[in-house]
């Protein structure tokens, strides 16, 4: 007896959530009739929503994007011009100079994957010519490594870069030529020297040798720009010693194994320090990070926008509705229905606002990749990520939800006689 | 007979400001499956409360609404919702249909609320709109339609879940005096056809004439309750 009513019990409770879910069922069919059907009656009201929605998004996706942009200019420059992608510095402050330079370059270029290596020596000089002296660097290269590991000497905009066997010529930076037809000075006063001049050189040593002007570039990067570029060969007679450097850069096939590199060139026993280019570039990040806290401010305004839109149009069009709701109760709809109504409704106002969002994001997106933004780092091409996109969206969709919810709560519980009559 | 609706001393007592307002005063009646009623009395006299306290869309302050014998007064909203989508239907003096639906579905939107598939409401529907006289139009939207069709269409609506009652709270009140006789007549066949209750408020006496029974309110209390005068027989809706 005991066993049969218990087999009931399960029974019936099988028998009522069966019911619920078809109830359910029933219910979510309803409401999503009612949301689309809405939304489609009213064709300029939709579209304005729309509207704003995808501006919203485009808002909040631009801002993020020029910044990843940005970011991303930032680091070419930093590897096409300053680090590549891993770098060997010495050991510590106290040592000047990288000792055994060849050794070193011939281990690493040994590892698989290591596209070139290239040492630098990096001096403060002195460049003087006619009436004018200003301070520079020098950084002094093997060319022909040079040109496998950075971009320095594709940058030559006058003239040409250097060759291994230059003895007596030098490449200048755009702003020690000081050229100001040649764009931005940045107050800083050049020598106003164009190619096939001939130029001193006072290195720290109390050397002073005079060089032509065999090249004048144009890099857009962060110190390239306002270096004197020698041969390494000089550099070494100048300073009466080989096989040294003040740094050696690394260039990699995979700019993202900087790090599994950086371990290996250390297993190979070498003493000096071994950053990658992410390491050194935490003042890139300090750049963005200020622009970032803008970007959210932006991206959260664009947020807020599209929750007030949302409840407003779901408040009105409650408000709007009152007696229809009513009615929708008296004939046997829950205070659930009538909720999801409403919030079928936000739900399909957000999805199609933000796909008209990802649409205008993209044509952004591909007018901006055909005409880059230029800016003093170099040309910044906004960057839409797959993730920005998706955070986006559901922030988007989360925020619209989330502010249709109180509207669509209210409706769904206001009283039925009250609704009727309204 | 079994009883589809009873009350048993029934109170509504509204608050309005700081002053009790009683709109029924201790109302019991019981309606018999199949009968067809009108409620009358002049108006304030509680026609419409008694309309929502049968139709469970409001509590009374004290008493019972049975409707076909299952005691409603302890009933949580979500029971009281599934009572009506199951045992009533209610047809409103204004037109309730949803705009921006096709005549067919606004017919169907109380079975899809019972988790039945499109096919079988649109089949259900389809057939209840031939029989209130609208199989041409289920495609037409509200506004495509007459105040006299909408009507029909919304007591489509309300038979589309087989309910024991139907509760029609002054149907013809938005209605010329021709349409208003069709939509009693309907009500009428609807009634002898399909056995449904019909409990229709009205304060129209000559409407009120062709129910079975007419029962008159006035200021909350039950004044008399009887067979009405006349019953018109065998005339079916052009």
């Amino acid at each position: 007896m005991g066993f049969e009513q218990a087999n009931q019990r399960v029974e019936r409770t099988a028998q009522n959530v069966s019911d619920g879910l078809v109830r359910f069922r029933g219910s979510t069919r309803t409401a999503l009739l009612l949301a689309t059907r809405d939304i489609v009656k009213d064709k300029k009201v939709t579209a304005l929503v729309i509207c704003v929605f995808a501006f919203s998004f485009l808002n909040v996706i631009f801002f993020t994007s020029f910044n990843n942009g940005l970011e991303n200019t930032f680091h070419d420059n930093l590897v096409n011009t300053f680090t590549s992608h891993v770098i060997i510095e010495p050991k510590d402050a106290a040592r000047k100079y990288i000792t055994g330079v060849e050794s070193i370059e011939r281990k690493v270029t040994l590892l698989p994957g290591v596209v070139a290596v290239v040492p630098h020596l990096d001096q403060g000089i002195t460049l003087s010519f006619r009436d004018k002296t200003i301070g520079g660097h020098m950084m002094a290269t093997v060319p022909s490594k040079e040109k496998r590991v950075t971009l320095i000497p594709s940058k030559t905009t006058l003239g040409e870069f250097l060759s291994d066997s230059d003895r007596d010529q030098v490449v200048l930076g755009k702003f020690l030529s000081g050229d100001e037809k040649r764009g931005e000075s940045f107050g800083f006063e050049g020598l106003g020297a164009e190619v096939g001049d001939r130029i001193r050189i006072d290195f720290g040593n109390g050397v002073t040798r005079e060089y032509r002007v065999k090249g004048i570039l144009e890099a857009g990067g962060f110190n390239a720009d306002f270096n004197a570029y020698l041969t390494i060969k000089e550099a070494e007679s100048v300073f009466g010693f080989e096989n040294r450097a003040t740094e050696i850069l690394v260039r990699l096939g995979n700019r993202n194994a900087a790090f599994d590199y950086k371990r290996q060139i250390l297993q190979q026993g070498i003493q000096d320090q071994v950053k990658t280019w992410e390491d050194k570039a935490g003042f890139i990040k300090e750049i963005t990070s200020g622009l970032s806290s803008v970007t959210a401010i932006t991206g959260f305004v664009g947020v807020i926008t599209v929750a007030v839109t949302m409840a407003i149009v779901i408040y009105i069009n409650t408000t709007y509705k009152k007696r229809l709701i009513g009615v929708l109760k008296a004939i046997g709809a829950s205070d659930g229905t009538v909720l999801r109504v409403f919030l079928y409704e936000a739900l399909l106002f957000s999805i199609l606002g933000i796909l008209a969002g990802v649409g205008l994001s993209m044509l952004i997106g591909e007018y901006f990749t055909a005409n880059p933004i230029p800016l003093p780092p170099g040309p910044v091409v906004p960057d839409i990520r797959p993730e920005l996109l998706m955070t986006t969206s559901i922030s988007i969709l989360g925020s619209a939800v989330f502010a249709a919810l109180y509207p669509s709560w209210k409706a769904a519980r206001q009283s039925i006689i009250k609704s009727i009559w309204s | 007979m079994s009883e589809a609706i009873r009350t048993e001393d029934l109170k509504k007592i509204y608050l309005m400001g700081k002053v009790e307002v009683p709109a029924l005063n201790g109302v019991s009646v019981s309606i018999d499956n199949g009968e067809f009623v009108a409620l009358m009395g002049p108006s304030g006299s509680g026609k419409s409360t008694m309309l929502n306290q049968v139709g469970i869309l409001d509590s009374p302050t004290s008493g019972r609404v049975l409707i076909d014998g299952v005691d409603t007064s302890r009933m949580d909203g979500e029971r009281r919702a599934h009572l009506r989508l199951e045992k009533l239907g209610f047809i409103f003096q204004f037109f309730s249909l949803f705009t921006e639906l096709t005549a067919i579905e606004n017919v169907m939107l109380p079975m899809m609320l019972t988790g039945a598939t499109p096919a079988a409401c649109r089949g259900r529907a389809k057939e209840y709109l031939e029989m209130v006289g609208l199989g041409g139009r289920v495609d037409h939207k509200p506004a495509e339609l007459s105040g006299g069709q909408q009507q029909r269409v919304a007591i489509a609506r309300a038979l589309m879940n087989r309910p024991k009652v139907l509760l029609a709270d002054e149907p013809t009140a938005n209605l010329d005096s021709k349409t208003s006789l069709e939509i009693i007549q309907l009500f009428r066949s609807l009634n002898e056809d399909t056995g449904v209750t019909v409990f229709m408020v009205t304060h129209e006496p000559d409407l009120g004439e062709l129910a079975d029974r007419v029962i008159m309110l006035r200021d909350g209390i039950l004044e008399s309750d009887g067979r009405a005068k006349e019953k018109p027989r065998g005339k079916k809706p052009s």
